[in-house]
């Protein structure tokens, strides 16, 4: 009844059950990346990028600067397989052995059916420059396959998207823009294969600056590219040097379809100039320290790039951008066109001080901001890692994720400490990022939490401190990579199956799949589905998706029907926007049963005599019941065999009927009748019981038994025994009837001598037995009929030698048969 | 096949044949006076060999130790399990340079050149170097030997390094156009460090070299300007930054590609500043 009351009130008021006890996942989780068995690591690791599997978000791949081992031609990437909360350095970039960096700059993507990692880098070693790097190892196990020629040039930048529909479906393109000097002025180049997949990918080099920098343009140039064939690029063109740095107009270009437009990434035109590339902001200055130092936080400041699309709408692009107005220096700012680059709104977000800008836009359109700010004056700077984010663009929150010292004695050592990059992608409504930070365990601060990996004193220790790999060495704190994760989805937890125990066949077993989230956001639940039909699980009535808050269960109906007798199992499956865990399947489990019929025995009469002596008859009681625990209906009872005419069965009711657990047919009173027509040893038949063995189906089944009974005429059976055990001869039988009250007339009715014992055997499969006697009146052997009376019997046996005698006296009524005068001797 | 894995191989081979390593266990008793004779005739031309090829594959390690074989194709936790892969005890670390640190009487799993030769329960001397470092560490076999004295094998790798040391150090006083003891004055920014085309640029930063001797080259008739890189990104951060006043042994490069645009001698490489602790060295290997 609860069920039914649930599933008739409106959906957002009863579906949800707040489970108090749900364990509610955190929603920002920061991890620093370093490997346990790298915990003697102390080198400044900077430039971190990170991409995210997207079939399968528990594979992430992470780039950093780190040491190419000594002796290992690869340097190492790390890679979790459990959505970045451990991981795994593998060296499989290649570099050069014992490479003082694995690589240059690197930016990772997978494809998006993410069978492929694809990444562009600045080799380390000989042959240096651009090197366009593939694997579809996805353990990771194997060295990176170069893809395309070196040449020297800058920042490589990757976008890659596998094509879903069309002739070219299945087909990854890249995109990787770089800077290339050799082409100045116009240096912004995106090198462009749109068959990557293929041996030996053809890659074509496109300079996308249509207008006229000065010089040359600057050294970011971010690709990024839509499901649909759109590709952006964004990139500074530079217009002047002014002092301490350039003017530059932020430009984004665009193809319409795939970069394969002719010419390419012209299909954006400037409003205002008309030259191909729209200007998000015109001749803006750019400050460029080049070279760093403890006032601007031992960084280097130039400019800042990030270029993003919503993967649910091709036409809202977002870019990030730094320049160095007078009066707020180095400044990003966040700005949005939801008309494909064409005009860009004012910022959304402006933050002073800031460099190593990310912008990533989730499935619901929400927008995460990644930046590092500078925060406070010489000499107590502090650099500070913010998530910032908004579902508008309009309100935004702040997560601090890392704050440590930029200056001071407290600050960490050496120069471009943080480098020029990070990155942050979505993928569903998820993100995830990568920075990097001072991991000094007294001076940097993780206000949103932070899991180590390596080596450290124990939490709350008096002087907190790294360890190295030998369980003793104090390790000093550096500058570390750091992964977060932020759940915006759900997590689904169904804590147990659905377990019906018995059900009766015919009828519909419920119980309820409690399924809940233990997500930090809200889990949508777009289905579910039984392996086995006799198991449903019940569409709520406002149908699919449900929505289940964080902490809270949906209580599914599950129904069993039974469709058949036994044990029953099935693989519920329910899918949800759960990001790591799709779709998880429980067991469901039930023994589909059915009343069972209990039966009397075989039943065999006592001699009974027949018709054509008298009306006489001798009964049974028949017993018909349910003996297990769900209702049996009995469809009829008839009795049939050699000689059924003999039987009769009373007390019955009319067929069909339904029993109930422990209850009989005809309530006790059914019996089965015994009227002999003829004078036989054996009169058999069988009583069968029709009964619906699986109610389900509507299949019925039949039980019997057996009947058998002696057809005799008034009289009697003798058996001679002595010490209880049959003698095989008596010496003298005599029978003498008696009447005339105390007169004590008596006339002799029988007198053998020398009389041998007799065993008449049973039919076998019948439910006669065995007869035993010496003399027997009335019946087969000796037809001969004792007329109704009293009777004197007198029986003879040799003992030793001796004549022994014993008198029996009987008596014998009008259907009477006296089947078991036994004389013991 | 390149001459260092040639070399290699022929090293793998020998071992195996002077000490019986791996396969002596399985030779008949009435072979090894055969094999004995083998051994002394091979002797001299082996050791030879051994000792060039022991540099080359001391070159090639990044973590050489002795271990105790554990199974073969199994792994250690976070390292893919492979055909060739063997759990290994650490016994001994002879040498670990990073990221190895010090795994001693811990499993690692060593992805072995060829499994078949090295059996459960065998001790050997790895050479090896990191491919996969989580929870435990994933080792590419460069070569192994039989176990022989820790301290004996120390001494050899030390000296090994050295020799691969002094090669370098060979090679790049040879290419310096010039090698000084002197003092660094006061660098000042060139043109190319105020204004970089990139920035993975040097950034040169020029200063005067007052000169206390000349160890290779001539007096020139002007003062010695070296330009100092002064970026710290991954192409320059090993270059050499020494600061004015700083006292030292300079390999003075010169810009013989015509790379840099601006004129004087180059402090590139890590080893083209040294201390002056490091003067006899020099010394020696610059005849």
């Amino acid at each position: 009844m609860l069920h039914k009351r649930f599933f008739t009130i409106p959906l957002h008021v009863f579906l949800i059950l707040t489970i108090a006890s749900l364990e509610v996942r955190a929603q920002v989780r920061v991890v620093n990346m370093i490997p346990n068995d790298m915990s003697d690591e102390t080198r400044h690791n900077s430039e971190p990028y990170v991409a995210v599997n997207p079939a399968n978000p528990l594979i992430i791949a992470a780039s950093v600067f780190m040491a190419t081992p000594p002796g290992s031609p690869n340097g190492p990437m790390l890679v979790s397989f459990d959505g970045g909360a451990t991981w795994v350095a593998r060296n499989i970039i290649p570099s050069s052995p014992g490479a003082f960096f694995n690589t240059g700059d690197i930016t990772l993507r997978f494809n998006s059916s993410g069978t492929a990692l694809y990444a562009g880098i600045l080799r380390a070693g000989p042959p240096g420059g651009l090197q366009i790097i593939t694997t579809t190892d996805m353990m990771f196990n194997t060295p990176m396959t170069v893809l395309n020629t070196p040449r020297p040039t800058d920042q490589p930048y990757i976008s890659a998207r596998t094509v879903v529909g069309g002739p070219d479906s299945g087909r990854d393109r890249l995109w990787v823009g770089n800077n290339e000097a050799a082409a100045n002025p116009a240096s912004a180049t995106v090198d462009q294969t749109l068959d990557a997949a293929i041996a030996t990918p053809v890659f074509t080099q496109i300079r996308i600056d249509a207008g006229t920098p000065v010089g040359r343009d600057n050294y970011q140039v971010r690709p990024v590219s839509s499901a649909d064939g759109h590709i952006y690029t964004a990139f500074y063109r530079r217009r002047g040097n002014i002092a301490g740095g350039y003017n530059a107009d932020v430009v984004v270009v665009r193809d319409n379809n795939w970069g394969s437009t002719m010419p390419p990434f012209q299909s954006l035109v400037d409003s205002v100039t008309m030259v191909s590339g729209q200007n998000v902001v015109a001749s803006t200055p750019v400050s460029d320290t080049a070279g760093s130092s403890a006032a601007l936080g031992n960084d280097w400041w130039g400019g800042d790039l990030y270029l993003t699309v919503d993967p649910g709408d091709s036409s809202r692009v977002y870019i990030s951008y730094s320049d160095s107005l007078p009066g707020s220096a180095r400044t990003i700012h966040l700005r949005r066109s939801t008309n494909s680059g064409q005009t860009w709104s004012p910022d959304l977000l402006t933050v002073h001080s800031a460099k190593n800008a990310a912008i990533a836009i989730n499935n619901d359109g929400k927008i995460g901001y990644l930046y590092q700010q500078l925060t406070g004056t010489s000499p107590n700077t502090r650099w500070q890692t913010h998530l910032r984010r908004s579902t508008t663009g309009a309100t935004w929150d702040d997560v601090t994720l890392a704050d440590f010292p930029a200056d001071g004695p407290s600050a960490p050592t050496g120069m471009r400490i943080i480098g020029d990059y990070l990155n942050m992608v979505a993928v569903g409504k998820d993100f995830f990022g990568v920075f990097t930070s001072y991991n000094d365990l007294v001076n940097a601060n993780f206000p949103a939490g932070v899991t180590w990996l390596r080596n450290k004193t124990p939490d709350g220790a008096a002087s907190p401190h790294f360890i190295g790999t030998d369980g003793v060495s104090t390790v000093a704190p550096s500058i570390d990579p750091f992964f977060f994760h932020v759940a915006e989805s759900g997590h689904i937890q169904v804590p147990s199956g659905v377990a019906f125990g018995s059900v009766c066949a015919g009828a519909i077993g419920r119980a309820t799949l409690n399924v809940c989230n233990t997500g930090s956001g809200n889990l949508t639940m777009t289905a579910t589905s039984s392996s086995n039909p006799q198991f449903a699980v019940t569409t709520p009535s406002g149908g699919f998706p449900i929505v289940i808050s964080p902490g809270s269960c949906f209580p599914f109906e599950v129904t069993f029907t039974p469709s058949g007798i036994g044990a029953q199992t099935a693989t519920l499956t329910i899918s949800s926007d759960d990001l790591f865990v799709p779709s998880v399947a429980v067991q469901a489990t039930a023994e589909a049963a059915a009343g069972s019929l209990g039966l009397s025995s075989n039943q065999r009469f006592v001699p009974t005599v027949i018709q054509s002596v008298g009306p006489c008859q001798s009964s049974r009681p028949f017993v018909v019941s349910n003996t297990g625990t769900c209702n049996l209906t009995i469809t009829n009872i008839v009795i049939g065999g050699a000689n059924a005419g003999d039987y009769s069965l009373s007390g019955l009711p009319a067929f069909p009927i339904t029993l109930q657990p422990g209850h009989q047919v005809g309530s006790g009173d059914l019996n089965v009748v015994f009227a002999p027509a003829a004078l036989a040893r054996e009169r058999i038949a069988e009583i069968a019981v029709t009964f619906v063995s699986d109610p389900a189906s509507g299949a019925t089944s039949v039980q019997a038994r057996q009947l058998c009974g002696e057809g005799v005429r008034t009289g009697a059976r003798v058996l001679v025994t002595q010490g209880g055990v049959p003698v095989p001869q008596a010496h003298e039988i005599s029978l003498r009837r008696y009447w005339g009250g105390w007169f004590g007339f008596s006339k002799k009715v029988d007198e053998v001598e020398n009389v041998a014992l007799q065993t008449a055997p049973a039919t076998p499969g019948t439910a006669c037995g065995p007869i035993q006697f010496h003399r027997e009146y009335g019946a087969t052997s000796n037809p001969t009929q004792l007329v109704p009376g009293v009777y004197k019997l007198k029986v003879e046996v040799k003992i030793a030698g001796k004549e022994v005698s014993k008198t029996v006296w009987f008596n014998v009524d009008t259907c009477g048969f006296n089947g078991t005068i036994v004389v013991d001797f | 096949m390149n001459t260092n894995l040639a070399s290699l191989d022929r090293l793998r081979t020998l071992k195996g044949r002077e000490f019986g390593f791996l396969s002596l266990r399985s030779f008949p008793a009435t072979r090894h006076l055969c094999v004995l004779v083998l051994m002394l005739t091979l002797c001299p031309v082996a050791f030879a060999q051994t000792q060039s090829s022991f540099v080359d594959l001391v070159r090639r390690s990044g973590f050489i130790f002795q271990g105790t074989v554990k199974a073969i194709g199994e792994s250690t936790p976070t390292v893919v399990r492979e055909r060739n892969t063997a759990i290994v005890t650490v016994d001994r670390v002879v040498e670990s340079l990073p990221p190895a640190g010090n795994p001693t009487g811990r499993d690692v799993t060593v992805r072995l050149r060829t499994p078949g030769e090295i059996r459960p329960g065998q001790k050997a001397t790895f050479f090896t170097y990191v491919y996969s470092a989580g929870k435990s560490l994933g080792l590419d076999e460069v070569g192994i030997l039989p176990i022989e004295d820790s301290k004996t094998l120390e001494d050899r790798v030390r000296a090994a390094r050295q020799t691969l040391a002094d090669e370098a150090l060979t090679a790049r006083l040879r290419r310096a156009e010039m090698v000084v003891v002197g003092v660094v004055g006061e660098a000042r920014p060139t043109e190319e460090a105020r204004n970089p085309g990139s920035e993975h640029d040097p950034l040169w930063w020029r200063a005067p070299i007052t000169v206390r001797s000349f160890e290779k080259g001539q007096r020139p008739r002007g003062p010695i300007i070296v330009n100092i890189a002064m970026n710290f990104d991954y192409l320059w951060a090993l270059a050499p930054k020494p600061k004015a006043g700083e006292e030292g042994i300079f390999l003075l490069q010169a810009d013989r590609e015509k790379q840099f645009r601006v004129s004087g001698f180059f402090l590139i490489d890590a080893l083209d500043a040294l201390p002056i602790s490091e003067l006899e060295r020099v010394r020696r290997l610059i005849k």
